[in-house]
């Protein structure tokens, strides 16, 4: 295990200042990209990193969890952003939308680059999921993060998710859906031009 | 051969695995400084909250001792108030006054000017505890158990007004020069105001019995607790020192 795993488990404030932002640096970048896949959002990505750690540095050194830290910290850092983003509702909409306008002006000014050459289209293909992936719900997003990439079970992902697993199996099977019809029709979309 | 299903399994797993790997890490300066941005809010919400904690435990303490010597809720009430205000000046200050002493009954609009210190002008006299013993108007207690390597080293007495002896101070020491101090009070009817302070963002405060008294007990960080009750016979006695709690209490207990 790596050191700064076992660095949280002191009190932080009694920690040299060059050992905190060593955990700090080594918990960010061990979290970010999960949290990033969720919201999609560079900044919101930041707002709940800085929200997770705090959570975790108080309750690490409390907690007892010797056998599974780095899975207590992504599971806090998890709940973290499922919080923020219950608690954004409103605004998640918006975001959304803003999300898809970036999109939407990266397909603008990345329509030179297409049929240039084979290695491009991989690219491309690369951007239309970035882009499926930010068109799919948080709630979807969660789901295929927690299966695919963390490898949990459904029973697993139930218990993290307060979630039944006939919900889980519907929710997974739809985010699978949306995402092949989100991308087929992205993908269709762009050879047709 | 894979079926249909299992190949679409891994292509899904392929799909989400490469855009969870194709997610940049920016690089940000700035999202340090605001992570001890945020540790420092959390050490002032913990010092605030702190500090209520050891305000509302000596407040109800002294809501109970006011109680206990006055019964008159009103009175018992403002005191309440202005504790809290002082607390507020970074002090925390336990009052135990006479209520008849403050209480203006002639409702005029401009109070009457505040009394000077003639109340509290007492004359500290540096004697032997046989001579406290006979002068003071309370039986003075000493302790049966002194923590280990202490010895008494002071005590003093106060004279006030015609000659009366209410205030002891005893005060115990150890090799390394700790101190463990102790002072019993008499509260009396018309024996004027008297309030204890204590420096702000003292510690935890514990609440506890001492020979049947609500007593509060406040954990110091250093390592110094202060303990402070009203015995039955109306004598406030607190102690105060680098001892550790279980020491200080068998202390307090062993007054007789």
């Amino acid at each position: 295990m790596e050191q700064w795993f076992y660095l949280l488990r002191n009190n932080i404030e009694t920690l040299d200042p060059e050992s905190q932002e060593m955990i700090y640096h080594s918990f960010r970048q061990f979290v970010y990209k999960d949290i990033y896949f969720i919201v999609r959002d560079h900044s919101t990505t930041e707002d709940i990193i800085h929200e997770a750690f705090i959570k975790v540095v108080v309750q690490c050194p409390k907690a007892k969890h010797s056998s599974n830290l780095q899975g207590w910290i992504k599971q806090v850092t998890r709940n973290t952003a499922l919080d923020w983003l219950r608690k954004n509702k409103k605004n998640r909409q918006n975001l959304e939308l803003d999300i898809v306008n970036i999109v939407e002006q990266k397909e603008y000014f990345g329509q030179n680059a297409i049929g240039v050459a084979s290695e491009v289209e991989n690219k491309l293909r690369d951007e239309l999921l970035h882009q499926t992936i930010n068109e799919l719900k948080p709630d979807y997003r969660i789901l295929l993060l927690l299966y695919y990439v963390e490898e949990k079970t459904y029973s697993e992902i139930c218990r993290e998710l307060q979630l039944s697993e006939q919900v889980v199996t519907q929710r997974l099977a739809r985010a699978r859906k949306k995402l092949l019809q989100y991308f087929s029709r992205k993908w269709v979309d762009r050879h047709e031009r | 051969m894979k079926d249909n299903s299992e190949q679409q399994e891994e292509t899904f797993k392929k799909i989400v695995l490469n855009i969870y790997n194709d997610v940049d890490i920016p690089d940000n300066a700035q999202s340090w400084k605001k992570a001890q941005e945020q540790l420092r809010k959390r050490r002032r919400r913990i010092k605030w909250a702190n500090r209520a904690k050891v305000t509302s435990g000596i407040v109800a303490v002294s809501l109970f001792i006011n109680l206990a010597l006055n019964l008159n809720m009103p009175v018992t009430y403002a005191d309440f108030s202005s504790l809290f205000r002082e607390a507020k000046n970074q002090m925390i200050q336990i009052f135990f006054q006479d209520p008849n002493k403050n209480e203006d009954n002639s409702h005029a609009k401009t109070p009457p000017p505040v009394e000077g210190n003639e109340t509290n002008s007492a004359v500290p006299e540096q004697t032997t505890l046989d001579d406290a013993k006979s002068k003071l108007m309370f039986s003075l207690r000493t302790p049966e158990y002194v923590p280990d390597g202490y010895r008494l080293d002071i005590v003093r007495i106060f004279r006030e007004a015609e000659n009366e002896y209410r205030n002891a101070f005893l005060e115990y020491i150890n090799e390394s020069g700790d101190l463990l101090k102790m002072n019993q009070q008499l509260i009396a009817e018309h024996s004027g105001s008297v309030k204890t302070d204590i420096a702000e963002g003292a510690g935890e405060i514990k609440e506890l019995a001492i020979d049947g008294a609500p007593a509060v007990l406040v954990v110091i960080p250093d390592g110094s607790h202060y303990l402070e009750w009203l015995t039955k016979d109306m004598i406030v006695i607190t102690v105060s020192g680098k001892v550790s709690e279980e020491d200080i209490i068998k202390f307090a207990e062993s007054l007789h």
